[in-house]
């Protein structure tokens, strides 16, 4: 099985890349502004890849109001277009073999308004909706497409390898919240 | 009524559709209202028949909205409400979304509303509080394969809502979002899946069964700007019809009339 992994160099995609690795499977490894290019070159050298997993991985702190333009842009470029853009070559090639896994690693910010992280929220509630709308044009295809969504730190690798295999047949369109219940319920508790 | 008296409102996209519907309730609330728009000549034709100004903007490009915005707070003399409207839709699934198209959506859609509620809230600050209602879409709550870099232009619609509502509501400034299903006149009177000519059994309705209006979207901005709409901050409105209550909601409209 291959997989293309997107994502920053030593972050959270990378350590997925290494568990798919230990679990047999060939990796490419790409970041953001390469990937749909990446995506590109593989299939002219006849490999689709079985498993896509994408990361948004910059998180820039600070209101909306703070985020400058630029920043703003930037934020949605690495986090959601490349996302999209990576997913529309792989989506292509994966229908062509008949199907594939897409894995959208987002944040717990993007289910739940993270206002400390604001730009980084929006762009994340947007990978959510690009994880389920590939489900749901996948489905007829075989194609599934699920949104991780951690807690900042938490390791992700065990789900985004059962994700990328056939134990999850049926998944598709999910959201995963991975946070230790933290967006489950409102806890207030002045005590904490 | 004029439960907008005294309020100074900016409406971006107020030329036509849905913003013009928005622009015309406003003014019949008794706000004063600036539309902003593309299309310069429409544009002014609207707003004098309106009794609003116009300025044009290309809400893609931050630094013509920046300088729409300050025309706007300089022709109303301050800023209370923003509404922000101005939007594209594209129909494709994800699959047959180009690039262009994918900039084009997201960068109306999202950066646009992005743009225009940062340029805004310093001056809503400065009036000492005002609202802002970001017109959404029942895709963003619920996306929809047809019109998908919409659904993911909307869905974070829906989260720039939220963020902002807690960062400005300490300011007395609301943020809250509108979500209209299939409205008409508006963008979606153009999407196939609804010709107008072919048999109205085919018709994909809510249980209402009818499309919206422009009215109905005006009224709930109404609403959120005015003051019965005080306590609403980061609220997300559906506004459909119930199409986004089931499944299947449409086939309840379907067996209604099929009597």
């Amino acid at each position: 099985m291959n997989a293309l992994v997107v994502g920053a160099p030593l972050g959270l995609a990378q350590a997925c890349a290494e568990r798919l690795r230990e679990d047999g499977m060939t990796i490419a490894f790409t970041t953001p502004d390469r990937a749909a290019d990446e995506a590109l070159e593989l299939s002219r050298d006849g490999v689709s890849p079985d498993v896509l997993v994408t990361c948004a991985e910059m998180r820039v702190d600070g209101s909306i109001e703070s985020t400058p333009e630029p920043v703003f842009r930037e934020l949605l470029e690495v986090n959601l277009t490349a996302a999209f853009r990576v997913g529309r070559e792989c989506f292509e090639a994966m229908r062509k073999r008949g199907g594939g896994s897409m894995i959208h690693i987002a944040s717990d910010a993007g289910i739940r308004a993270a206002h400390e992280a604001a730009a980084y929220s929006v762009m994340c509630a947007g990978v959510i909706a690009l994880a389920e709308l590939f489900a749901a044009e996948g489905a007829s295809d075989g194609i599934r497409s699920n949104a991780v969504c951690p807690r900042p730190g938490t390791d992700v690798a065990a789900i985004v390898a059962w994700l990328a295999s056939e134990e999850s047949a049926h998944l598709s369109g999910a959201t995963l919240r991975v946070d230790d219940a933290a967006g489950a319920a409102m806890v207030l508790d002045t005590r904490i | 009524m004029a439960r907008l008296a005294g309020i100074r409102a900016l409406v971006t996209g107020g030329t036509s559709g849905i913003g013009a519907s928005i622009a015309e309730r406003l003014r019949s609330e008794g706000a004063a209202v600036v539309l902003t728009g593309r299309d310069e000549s429409r544009g002014r034709q609207v707003a004098a028949r309106l009794g609003a100004d116009f300025v044009a903007a290309d809400v893609r490009n931050g630094e013509a909205v920046r300088a729409s915005v300050q025309d706007a707070v300089a022709k109303l003399g301050g800023l209370d409400a923003l509404v922000a409207n101005a939007g594209i839709l594209h129909e494709a699934p994800l699959s047959e979304t180009t690039d262009e198209a994918w900039d084009a959506v997201i960068g109306t859609n999202l950066v646009g509303y992005y743009l225009y509620a940062v340029a805004c809230l310093p001056h809503l600050r400065a009036a000492g509080g005002g609202s802002i209602t970001m017109i959404s879409s029942d895709a963003g709550v619920w996306g929809e394969t047809s019109i998908a870099a919409y659904s993911v232009a909307k869905r974070a619609v829906n989260m720039l809502v939220q963020t902002l509502a807690v960062e400005a509501g300490p300011h007395g400034i609301r943020v809250n979002a509108v979500c209209p299903g299939d409205t008409a006149p508006g963008m979606a009177s153009y999407v196939g899946r609804r010709d107008e000519s072919a048999d109205p059994a085919t018709w994909i309705l809510p249980p209402l069964a009818r499309v919206g209006t422009g009215e109905d979207v005006a009224g709930a901005v109404t609403f959120f700007a005015s003051a019965d709409g005080a306590f609403c901050n980061g609220s997300i409105l559906l506004l459909d019809g119930g199409m986004r209550a089931s499944m299947r909601a449409s086939s309840a409209a379907r067996e209604a009339r099929a009597g």
